[in-house]
């Protein structure tokens, strides 16, 4: 089976380089963005498996490209964890609107995000089997 | 060209490469790039030209299998025809690692020495540059793995504080604790001792832990002294491994390396648990770990992590038993309140405790159909328990008095039960037992005191203190008249329905075991039909009113 892909996004460079260290040493391929539209072309192109974004991002917020991603039919279905260091901001209405499968406050643990990503990715090929 | 070099490396620097090409190019020399395996990936031909693609490969193949490998570190001439250098990601000394291709310089068959030199430059410069890349790659991975360890310490320690409540079980915080720090350090075995009470003495016994360690009583002692050695000597852990130097202690066979840390008490009084040697550093706990995975030995950055999670252990056990103290402390008060009111009427010795068991009776029946939960029980058992603290305020002579009462007497013992609720309202743990106390001589009849309350208007705590209270004055003796039966306080129960008791709780009351709960009276209270420890449930009680 080939390596699950997955996009991160984040304008703090520092968080982009300690998730991808941590995925790309747990077997997972890893695109990076930094904003949201950047996000958005590399969504479409590369069709991650999930996507792992911020929540404030100049360009485009977390939140805009995740309506976007919903909007388009090829992203429409990919599962999201969202990033953030104002978790209050997301409100459960619009987690469950947007289907964000789970959200981090930061600083959040590498760790409980691989194992995050690796749960959502488990219930995903779930759902499909089922 | 677009195929990517290295895959490693991501994405190679194809402008940089594209760049040096066409300036080879332009003087009608050709370019090449291998992978690490010598394949050719990259060819670029002036016009005119056109490379030999066997021997180019031959030529990276040749640099490659090298062994000897401290030329390959800057551009070489490979005979009159090549000019090539190593691409590498890291050079320790002579030895270059990780090779991630070869680019090749084709002579066109010989140029003079001076523009051989000059070339040589160039892919020096190419191949440094490449270096100084893979050089910075390295150490953002560096930085990066480093960082994510200090998000996942900051995790740990803010999950630590953030789970440091007092209601929190011991056992469950500690076990948390080594779980998460084991999480992020990986060890054979951890453990986490605390001191505890055994006959006259204090020693060390495993609280919590993970893996393969087990620790006795005596050996906890031999580590606790190591320990305070190093403390001694304003170390903040005991580490001993064979890394650096052989073990300074002996260990049993299965140990490559240790770390152990204090937990210390606050208080300096206290009576920690003193090692062999009798140090005094009032260690009330240890946290000890053998066999560090993925790392030779422990380090001194474990060693912090270690004691700071030590140090929440610390005082997370200490609050715990600060929390405790006041528990006991306001149990010992209530009960010495209750024996004070019980010793001023020796007829009504014990009655306080009886209501209050019998209240937690009522109320559990209660509780099945009611829904009243666990901390409303122990609120109605602590009512119980003061329900007649008011009689302090009460007459001596009054409360004593063998025969009738006179009109004015008896109105001084209506008092008690505004007085109880006038002495409990000045403390705001009690506020919920305050109503109960005040209106547990009120009748669903509207005949009670001391507010002539209607069914209604009773609180449910005060209807189940006055059945307990009742039911207990029946069955006890009086002076001015010897104890009812049990099967006669019941009828007695039965025709009091609706007009003295209310009807639901008095009927709940009847249906449930009352065999059992006389047994149990009879007996001194001691809840015989289960292992719930009576002695310890006014503590548990106690527990809700102070969280």
């Amino acid at each position: 089976m080939a390596d699950k892909k997955v996009l991160v996004v984040d304008d703090e460079i520092h968080i982009v380089h300690v998730v991808t260290i941590k995925l790309r040493n747990n077997g997972y391929d890893v695109v990076s963005a930094s904003d949201g539209a950047e996000a958005y072309e590399l969504a479409c192109s590369e069709k991650p498996d999930i996507v792992v974004t911020d929540y404030q991002m100049p360009v485009m917020s977390g939140l805009e490209l995740i309506e976007k991603l919903r909007a388009t039919p090829q992203t429409a279905d990919v599962p999201v964890i969202m990033l953030t260091a104002r978790s209050f901001a997301v409100q459960e209405q619009q987690k469950q609107q947007l289907k964000i499968s789970k959200c981090l406050s930061k600083p959040f643990s590498p760790k409980e995000l691989l194992r995050d990503i690796e749960d959502v990715l488990y219930q995903e090929a779930l759902s499909q089997q089922g | 060209m677009t195929e990517i070099l290295d895959k490693r490396t991501g994405v190679l620097r194809l402008f940089e490469v594209a760049d040096f090409s066409r300036s080879v190019n332009s003087l009608s020399l050709g370019f090449a790039l291998s992978d690490d395996k010598g394949q050719l990936v990259y060819i670029a031909e002036p016009d005119g030209l056109s490379c030999n693609r066997q021997s180019l490969e031959k030529v990276c193949q040749s640099l490659l299998e090298k062994p000897d490998s401290h030329t390959r570190d800057v551009a070489v001439q490979v005979d009159t025809n090549y000019i090539a250098a190593a691409l590498v990601q890291n050079k320790h000394g002579n030895s270059l690692e990780n090779c991630s291709g070869i680019a090749v310089i084709d002579l066109a068959g010989g140029q003079s020495e001076s523009i051989v030199i000059a070339l040589k430059q160039m892919l020096a410069q190419l191949a440094g540059s490449f270096l100084a890349e893979a050089k910075a790659r390295n150490q953002i991975e560096m930085v990066s793995t480093e960082l994510s360890q200090m998000y996942e310490e900051l995790v740990l320690l803010h999950k630590l504080s953030a789970n440091m409540k007092v209601t929190e079980s011991h056992c469950n915080y500690l076990q948390m604790a080594c779980d998460s720090l084991t999480d992020i350090v990986s060890v054979e075995g951890i453990a986490v001792l605390v001191e505890k009470q055994v006959d006259d003495h204090r020693q060390l016994a495993i609280a919590a832990g993970a893996g393969l360690i087990d620790i006795d009583w005596h050996s906890a002692a031999v580590i606790q002294d190591r320990l305070e050695q190093e403390l001694d000597k304003n170390n903040e852990a005991l580490l001993d491994s064979e890394v650096d130097s052989p073990f300074r202690y002996h260990w049993p066979d299965n140990i490559r390396n240790v770390i152990a840390v204090p937990m210390i008490g606050k208080e300096k009084t206290s009576t920690g648990v003193s090692g062999l040697n009798g140090h005094n550093h009032n260690i009330i706990g240890l946290m000890v770990a053998v066999n560090r995975i993925g790392k030779a030995d422990f380090d001194s950055i474990d060693a912090k992590l270690f004691n700071s999670v030590a140090n929440g252990c610390a005082v997370f056990i200490e609050n715990g038993r600060l929390f405790n103290d006041l528990k006991e402390l306001f149990v010992g008060s209530l009960k010495a309140l209750t024996n004070s009111i019980d010793a001023k009427d020796p007829y009504t010795r014990g009655h306080s405790e009886r209501v209050a068991f019998i209240s937690k009776w009522i109320a559990e029946q209660v509780a099945v159909v009611e829904g009243l939960d666990q901390e409303q029980i122990h609120k109605v058992y602590l009512a119980g328990l003061l329900h007649d603290i008011g009689k302090m305020g009460v007459d001596e002579v009054v409360l004593r008095k063998q025969g009738r009462l006179t009109d004015e007497e008896f109105a001084r013992i209506k008092e008690h039960p505004s007085i109880g609720a006038g002495i409990l309202s000045g403390i705001k743990q009690m506020l919920d037992i305050v109503p109960g106390v005040l209106s547990h001589h009120e009748r669903c009849d509207g005949k009670g005191y001391p507010n002539g309350l209607r069914c209604e208007q009773i609180p449910l705590i005060a209807k189940i203190l006055s059945l307990a209270d009742s039911f207990d004055a029946m069955t006890s003796k009086r002076t001015y008249r010897e104890a009812l039966t049990l099967e006669q306080a019941l009828e007695e129960i039965k025709k009091g329905l609706g007009t003295q008791f209310d009807e639901k709780i008095g009927t709940l009351f009847l249906a449930s075991d009352v065999y059992k709960l006389w047994d149990m009276i009879q007996d001194g209270l001691k809840d015989i039909y289960s292992t719930e420890d009576m002695s310890r449930y006014g503590m548990t009680a106690v527990g809700t009113l102070i969280t």
